[in-house]
């Protein structure tokens, strides 16, 4: 599996707060850039968001509207991720039902089946 | 020890170092590696506590040093780690 590009490494310092970055981005871009090549990989990139996340958190005064709106999008961000994993299914079900009368009057219920057919996307 | 404000209290101890070379150091004598995130959280709340500060620099490598108060809290941490692990080897030897 190859790793991120080494672009998504800055793009996910941009989740840190405004102030935060005035002070420590250059510096922190400037690590990122000596970063060995295995240093760029995923978890790094998970290092960072989660540093970002915390830092905002944590941040004083706490704003407590934008850190709602940062999980809110996370949590998109994951459910949506989810839904296009699993893939397409169609379920369809009908049941048939024969009875027997004279007369209108129903002697016994002679077949009862549910089908179902299931159909999954690859 | 996986504490990454002691570890960088503990890599700076020896010299300043920008956040490369912390990370670097850090891996070499605790077999911890701190990715960026971790390291610069640390860092933040380390200088927020007056324990380390920047050192001027030209370069965009930002170096810290270790602070009077900062040395202080390492070997305050250092003696009760070291009476942690003096108590254990006791109470293993004595088992």
């Amino acid at each position: 599996m190859s790793g991120p590009p080494r672009v998504l490494l800055h793009w996910v310092t941009r989740i840190y707060p405004r102030a935060w970055r005035d002070r420590y981005g250059r510096e922190f871009e400037a690590m990122l850039e000596d970063l060995p090549q295995q240093g760029q990989n995923w978890k790094t990139v998970w290092d960072i968001s989660k540093g970002a996340i915390t830092m905002r958190a944590t941040q004083r005064p706490v704003k407590l509207v934008k850190v709602t709106a940062i999980f809110a999008v996370a949590g998109l961000i994951v459910a949506g991720g989810i839904a296009f994993a699993i893939p397409d299914s169609f379920v369809s079900m009908s049941l048939v039902r024969a009875d027997s009368s004279i007369d209108g009057k129903v002697l016994s219920t002679s077949l009862e089946r549910t089908l179902t057919d299931e159909w999954c996307s690859a | 020890m996986t504490d990454p404000a002691l570890l960088i209290l503990a890599s700076l101890a020896d010299g300043d170092k920008h956040g490369y070379a912390m990370m670097v150091d850090i891996t070499a004598f605790s077999g911890v590696t701190l990715g960026p995130g971790t390291l610069y959280g640390a860092i933040t709340r380390l200088e927020e506590k007056g324990w380390i500060r920047p050192v001027p620099s030209q370069d965009r490598r930002q170096p810290y040093k270790l602070t009077a108060a900062g040395r202080r809290h390492l070997a305050e941490q250092l003696d009760s780690i070291g009476q942690f692990v003096a108590t254990g080897r006791a109470r293993l030897a004595s088992a």
